[in-house]
């Protein structure tokens, strides 16, 4: 599958962009309530604009949840009605002493 | 569980434009989810961690299945479930999209009670 990667999704190097964004923005951080809402638009716009830049045909979401860690449970779940050769999603669950974060990347083929 | 009744029982209002190619309209996609959420939903009133990993998975197939009935020509969607325990904790979702204005959009709709949150994320994109 390696050299088609024009025009599929190469789920390793989004998931590069995607640790390298969450480490930028809040690798060293602690939570925060009046920052998170700062981080999320961040990561989320670091990731957008690098994948931007690989120059490939695809439609992007990138999604960012990040939760205070307390113990309360949580669950993502994502189903996708789209192409299964050239579409394709990387989720990356990072955490901290204090946060977690869950990025999700989908790219379509246009 | 089978949950195939809970998409029978939806109504919806714009079947009569099933066979047109027409974009992705918020609104109704946004009534379907209220729907078909509370009805499932409605029925947890404890949260339980392995009913919830199955409940997360399950409610984004039957979320995509509806939106298969719904009949938008051309479109690929992405759904998104994030179902959590109530607590006193603080969740932030932020999302960011590169697409086509014109044709492109989403729904999204929010649930809690006093014991679970679910917010459902619905992505629609055209495909030309």
């Amino acid at each position: 599958m390696d050299d088609t990667n024009e025009t599929s999704f190469v789920v390793d190097e989004v998931s590069n962009v995607i640790k390298e964004s969450i480490e930028a923005t809040i690798g060293s951080q602690s939570y925060q309530q009046a920052k998170i809402n700062t981080w999320t638009s961040n990561i989320v716009e670091a990731i957008l604009n690098s994948l931007t830049k690989l120059n490939k045909p695809f439609k992007y979401i990138v999604s960012c949840v990040i939760m205070q860690k307390n113990g309360a449970g949580l669950h993502t779940a994502s189903s996708c009605f789209w192409d299964n050769t050239t579409d394709g999603s990387c989720t990356v669950r990072w955490e901290n002493k204090s946060m977690y974060a869950i990025v999700s990347v989908f790219g379509l083929s246009i | 569980m089978n949950y195939s009744n809970a998409i029978s029982n939806l109504n919806f209002s714009s079947n009569i434009h099933s066979k047109s190619s027409r974009s992705f309209n918020t609104n109704e996609v946004k009534q379907m989810l209220e729907q078909l959420i509370q009805q499932i939903i409605d029925k947890q009133n404890e949260y339980d961690c392995d009913k919830c990993t199955q409940l997360s998975k399950d409610l984004s197939q039957i979320i995509k299945d509806a939106m298969k009935s719904l009949n938008y020509e051309q479109y690929k969607y992405v759904i998104q479930v994030v179902l959590g325990q109530c607590q006193d904790d603080n969740l932030m979702m932020t999302c960011r999209c590169l697409w086509d204005i014109e044709t492109d959009n989403y729904a999204s709709y929010v649930y809690s009670n006093t014991k679970i949150f679910c917010a459902v994320t619905v992505f629609g994109l055209f495909y030309y």
